[in-house]
């Protein structure tokens, strides 16, 4: 079998490849653009978030500082604190006590509230057994400015960090500045703020943000102080307030004020999507971050799903390949051997049944009825070619036994043909031979006894020779028409004309002393054998010569007298003694005589070894005449192609 | 004149002595050496057999040589001639009652020098025998006799 150049599976495999190449590139791009829409709603997300929990953060400091600066312009802590500055004794446990039961209940939350005086001596404090300094070493004073201050106290007094805001306390009746009112929290309020808080109460802040991606597990939120210290609980550390330093893209972004988005490192070393919002006022940062890996899962899921997609195309592709290859193109190939198979004379391939119904399984069908067909067709030929082969065989045997036939009979002729020319010879010689003799020793007769025998011996001697000279004429002329009748013919253009002018020469020449006229006709040619035409035109001519010889004025005409079945016809007229009419049929025939010897000399030969040489040129001879008045031979020879 | 021989070739003893009347008739007295058959011809040209004995040397002026003869036919006789060195250039006349084309052609083939057909008409046949005469025994010269030995030989 021939291997094609470019197999049908090579093909399918190609179309397979070019259908599968634009699947992936559009997943590949599809891939591409989801990631990419999927991180600007990851960011923008973040960012949301972010900018909820500044609000929730602000929202609280807000709150706070109201309440100090509340807390601060109670007529009777201005009044007390004046007093105290003035030195009045009591004031401060008075102070203190009416914190405790007055403002330290509004809000459970609060730690302490304490008063200082402008030299930085805790004034009062809802807390007695909180050491002094230290209560003042935690908190910044405002300094007599309008704004409030808000202080990180690593170690407050509660024994956790705090944070406390502190406002300024101004005289009721100057409105001079009288030291500060402070209010302390703990700090991991902010985480309650940012994370619900450890004991789960939500503060309600940002909540919508939240819920939208609170579900998030490696989800971060926290606030960097100025210094880049952590302020809250992060998620992944724990004791990290105050002591765990952030340095990243997003924290530091904050102290050029400004907000910060996208894919960065976090304090981890994890690649995160992160946002910060800063808080400028305090020189805060409030970072949320979502790690890289959960965040982005759907957009590397969706690659992993165009990977199994592509995968699975290109396994079913395979599958289709190798059914394709299995099923179709080996029974293609099995059809195409079958069919060089019968294209090699071999028609008793017949293909397996093919259970399949589609189109290759009809061609099988087909094809095997089409091999049938030809097998059947085949053995037709060939009984067809048998038979012809016996009819050609009998009529070859048929033939040889014609041709063994010819053969025998052609033998059988040759024989009878020497036989003929050994007779012809033995008539030349040996009859010649005897009249020879006859006639020599009759003129040794007539020469030796002239004197002696009488006349009417003499006469007899005569008629003796005269008897033998003419038998000498008629075997000479039987032997001149049998050799006539097997003389091997030689075909060539003939001048006809020209031969009858030389015979006319001769025969003029051989009685010159005769007042005949010869007319010739020019141009006069046939296609034949020119001796054996030459001896037919001898003996017209010859036989008008001589059937003329009486005649004065003697006219012989040797010409064309217009054609007989499209051809020539010649004649030779003469105005002899011509003949009668009756007998026209004998005038052809071998020693045939329409007049005597003693008239005219002759055989009776002459015209019947033309009738032979004109028949033997495929022609015909015939004959006009009456007594008298002169006689006319026409005659045609084969058609002047 | 008279010493030249001619060697009459003829088994028909009537033909024989026609044509010797013929030659008495026309005056040619030569020699005339009579061969019934052709083995008696080729004897006396060769001077073997019958003509053992005879001289070689002398050779006849012309052979008139028929055809149809006993033994050793004419046209044999005229090929065992031509084909011997002693008698390839004797003068041969066919002289024959037949006019056959094949036997005229075989004669001329074999290197006859003539060839006469004898006429039925005896005062014809006595013309040729005289024309005969005159040609190959006065006009006609002959061969030399003697051939060059040391030509011959070699």
């Amino acid at each position: 079998m021939t291997r094609p150049a470019f197999p049908l599976s090579m093909k399918v495999l190609l179309a397979f490849v070019i259908v599968l190449l634009p699947i992936l590139v559009v997943f590949l791009i599809s891939y591409q653009r989801t990631k990419k829409q999927l991180e600007g709603f990851i960011l923008a997300d973040l960012r949301v978030h972010a900018d909820d929990s500044e609000d929730g953060v602000l929202t609280f400091i807000e709150m706070n500082r109201q309440r100090a600066v509340d807390f601060a312009s109670d007529g009777f802590v201005r009044d007390g604190m004046e007093d105290l500055l003035r030195g009045r004794a009591g004031s401060r446990g008075l102070l203190s006590a009416y914190l405790k039961k007055n403002k330290l209940p509004i809000d459970a939350k609060l730690l302490r509230v304490a008063l200082i005086a402008p030299s930085g001596r805790l004034a009062a404090s809802t807390d007695d057994g909180a050491p002094d300094a230290a209560a003042a070493d935690g908190a910044h004073p405002s300094a007599g400015k309008d704004d409030f201050t808000i202080s990180v106290v690593r170690l407050g007094a509660s024994g956790v960090p705090e944070l406390s805001f502190a406002v300024p306390v101004r005289s009721r009746r100057s409105g001079a500045y009288m030291g500060d009112l402070v209010i302390f929290l703990r700090l991991d309020e902010l985480d309650v703020l940012l994370h619900g808080g450890h004991g789960g109460h939500g503060m309600g802040l940002g909540a919508a943000a939240w819920d939208k991606i609170k579900g998030l597990k490696t989800l971060d939120i926290y606030l960097v102080d100025s210094d880049m210290l952590m302020l809250t609980e992060a998620r992944f550390v724990k004791d990290a307030v105050l002591k765990r330093r952030v340095d990243t893209v997003a924290s530091a972004s904050c102290a050029d004020k400004t907000a910060f988005t996208g894919f960065y490192g976090n304090y981890r070393g994890e690649e995160v999507a992160g946002a910060s919002m800063c808080i400028p006022s305090l020189g805060w940062a409030l970072l949320v971050e979502v790690d890289k890996d959960e965040i982005m899962a759907p957009a590397y899921n969706l690659k992993w799903y165009a990977l199994a997609t592509a995968g699975i195309t290109a396994a079913l592709l395979c599958g289709l390949y190798a059914y394709f290859s299995r099923h179709v193109v080996r029974r293609v190939a099995a059809l195409t051997d079958a069919a060089s198979l019968v294209a090699g004379g071999n028609y008793d391939i017949t293909l397996p049944p093919m259970s399949s119904n589609d189109e290759i399984g009809l061609l099988s069908g087909t094809f095997n009825d089409m091999a049938r067909e030809i097998k059947e067709r085949n053995a037709r030929l060939e009984e067809t070619a048998a038979e012809r082969k016996r009819s050609e065989e009998e009529v070859k045997k048929l033939n040889e036994e014609l041709e063994r036939r010819v053969a025998a009979r052609t033998a059988e002729l040759e024989v009878a043909n020497k036989e003929l020319e050994a007779f012809s010879y033995s008539v030349a010689h040996d009859l010649r031979s005897p009249l020879r003799i006859i006639d020599g020793f009759s003129q040794a007769l007539q020469e030796d006894l002239k004197e002696t025998l009488d006349e009417t011996a003499l006469d007899h001697i005569r008629r003796v020779r005269s008897a033998s000279g003419r038998m000498g004429l008629l075997i000479d002329d039987l032997l001149e028409l049998a050799r006539i009748t097997r003389m091997e013919m030689r075909q060539a253009r003939v001048d006809l004309s020209t031969m009858g002018r030389a015979i006319a020469g001769e025969l003029k020449r051989s009685q010159p002393e005769r007042d005949a006229e010869f007319v010739i006709e020019d141009g006069l040619a046939a296609r034949g054998d020119v001796r054996l035409l030459r001896v037919a035109l001898e003996n017209l001519l010859g036989n008008a010569w001589k059937f003329t010889g009486r005649r004065k004025g003697a006219l012989i005409e040797f010409k064309a007298a217009g054609e007989k079945d499209g051809r020539v016809v010649y004649c030779v007229k003469d105005n002899g003694a011509g003949f009668d009419m009756r007998y026209s049929d004998k005038l052809f025939g071998a020693f045939q005589r329409l007049h005597s010897t003693s008239e005219f000399q002759g055989t009776g030969i002459g015209l019947a070894t033309v009738a032979r040489i004109i028949r033997r040129h495929g022609g015909a001879v015939w004959a006009e005449g009456a007594v008298d008045a002169g006689a006319a031979f026409f005659f045609t020879l084969y058609p002047d192609s | 004149m008279k010493d030249k021989i001619i060697l009459l070739v003829e088994d028909n003893p009537d033909d024989v002595a026609l044509t010797l009347r013929a030659f008495k008739k026309n005056n040619i007295l030569n020699e005339v050496v009579v061969a019934r058959d052709g083995a008696c011809a080729l004897d006396y040209l060769f001077a073997s057999g019958e003509y053992a004995g005879r001289d070689a040397s002398v050779m006849p002026q012309v052979v008139l040589l028929d055809l149809k003869l006993t033994k050793v036919d004419g046209l044999e006789v005229l090929r065992r001639l031509r084909a011997d060195k002693r008698t390839a250039l004797l003068p041969v006349v066919i002289l024959t009652s037949s006019k056959e084309e094949r036997d005229v052609l075989d004669g001329y083939r074999l290197g006859t020098n003539s060839y006469i057909r004898k006429p039925v008409d005896f005062a014809q046949f006595s013309d040729a025998i005289r024309q005969l005469g005159v040609y190959w025994l006065v006009l006609n010269e002959a061969p030399p006799k003697h051939i060059c030995p040391g030509i011959s030989d070699r």
